[in-house]
């Protein structure tokens, strides 16, 4: 990465002649900001909050009480500054400005253009890299995968490369993740469950699931490395839930058409949703 | 499957979160990605009758703001191995954002929902929604907050 992508371009520029308490006044209204310290219009050091504090009235009590005003009101940035400072190029490497910056033992590079000063890289801002990046090649891609298997899947039996079952198997072999299959039976209309007699209601669940968790190992039979996962009740609970359970980071979803239960997901789903 | 895919970004920087999640479901692809920042249509500034900023002009200077925001993420994007560009657009998010994907055959879109509903937040959840209902290609939707990192 170039120091052009992550420099700030806002850094403000005093003279060296400028009284320190105005420094500090203007490094307060930004905190981790840094000044420019120009003298005849030419680089000549830089102002951190940490430069201000340490050349300031004593943090202790006893000595600063002791410690003439007059004297403090007189320093000027001139005798706070880091004279020298590392000085890079739009085009140079965030690596280099950091081995530049540790082997100074500073916190601020300049960036110039020519003669111009065009912005400052605190050592904050590659740490904030350096962050993204460890964050990134710790958790490069995805390791569990849930989809939702409509009743239609079931019935078609076929896995398309375009229906859900077909793009999460595949995402699933891409990253070499664990897929889990969910299939939410519905309850029995109310007509229906008003005819069964009492103690056949059981059974007739356990069927239903055992018919469901079957078509569905015929469905992934040729995926391989699938987990199957049959519930009950209410389609949207269930599917929240198997994603909480499971610990999905990533819900891949049909039936955009009827866009309920995708809006429903998107709204509550603890990982987000791919709608197919 | 996944070799283009369209991220539609708006003004506010938690948009952006859905590139952590293109990242790593495109990381084991050779996968296109096209940054898409839609610009709503512009509006004069008129004070006591006097025209103070025009319409093209407020679209030229909110068109350079997201050009140059887009290209810095873009860059980063680069640098993991991800072919990206950047477009911006000017009108109705939603028509803006499908024909993008139509135009340059996205084989999928992603984008992030607002958590809430903002005057001036061009992807609240409603955009978000007729998105996913009327796009032909498959959608990644991630929430802003209140949801896994990725």
């Amino acid at each position: 990465m170039q120091v052009k992508m992550l420099m700030r371009n806002s850094c403000g520029v005093i003279d060296v002649s400028e009284p320190l308490a105005a420094a500090r006044l203007r490094l307060a209204s930004d905190p981790g900001a840094c000044l420019v310290a120009v003298e005849d219009g030419r680089l000549a050091g830089v102002l951190t909050d940490a430069d201000v504090r340490a050349a300031g009235a004593s943090s202790v009590a006893p000595i600063s009480d002791y410690e003439w005003p007059q004297l403090t009101a007189r320093l000027t940035v001139a005798h706070a500054m880091r004279r020298n400072p590392v000085v890079v190029g739009t085009g140079a490497a965030a690596t280099t400005v950091a081995r530049a910056l540790r082997a100074r033992g500073e916190r601020v590079a300049v960036v110039m253009e020519g003669v111009d000063v065009v912005g400052v890289v605190h050592a904050r801002d590659l740490l904030g890299v350096l962050a993204d990046r460890l964050h990134r090649d710790g958790r490069g891609t995805l390791a569990r995968l849930l989809v939702a298997a409509s009743p239609r899947a079931l019935a078609r039996g076929d896995v398309g490369l375009r229906t859900p079952l077909g793009v999460a198997s595949a995402l699933a072999r891409w990253h070499v993740a664990t897929l889990t299959v969910v299939h939410v039976m519905r309850g029995l209309s109310r007509r229906v469950a008003q005819g069964v007699p009492a103690g056949v209601e059981g059974d007739l669940h356990r069927w239903r699931r055992s018919q469901a968790r079957a078509a569905l190992s015929r469905l992934v039979a040729d995926l391989g490395g699938v987990r199957i996962e049959v519930r009950a009740g209410d389609l949207a609970q269930a599917l929240l839930d198997s994603a909480l359970e499971t610990g999905a980071e990533l819900l891949v979803l049909g039936g955009r058409a009827d866009a309920r239960l995708v809006r429903t997901m998107i709204r509550r789903a603890p990982c987000p949703v791919l709608a197919v | 499957m996944f070799r283009r895919v369209l991220v539609a970004l708006d003004r506010e920087p938690a948009a952006e979160r859905i590139l952590s999640w293109v990242r790593r479901l495109l990381s084991p692809l050779r996968a296109e990605v096209r940054l898409v920042a839609v610009i709503p249509t512009g509006r004069a500034v008129v004070v006591d009758g006097r025209a103070i900023a025009y319409a093209d002009q407020r679209e030229d200077a909110e068109r350079r703001a997201a050009e140059f925001r887009l290209a810095v993420l873009a860059a980063r994007l680069r640098e993991d191995g991800l072919s990206a560009s950047v477009e911006t657009r000017v009108g109705d998010p939603v028509d803006a954002v499908l024909a993008g994907a139509l135009e340059w055959r996205a084989d999928a879109i992603a984008l992030a929902a607002a958590a809430a509903r903002g005057g001036w937040r061009w992807l609240a959840r409603d955009v978000t929604e007729e998105i996913v209902r009327r796009s032909p290609v498959p959608v990644l939707v991630a929430r802003r907050s209140g949801q896994r990192v990725a």
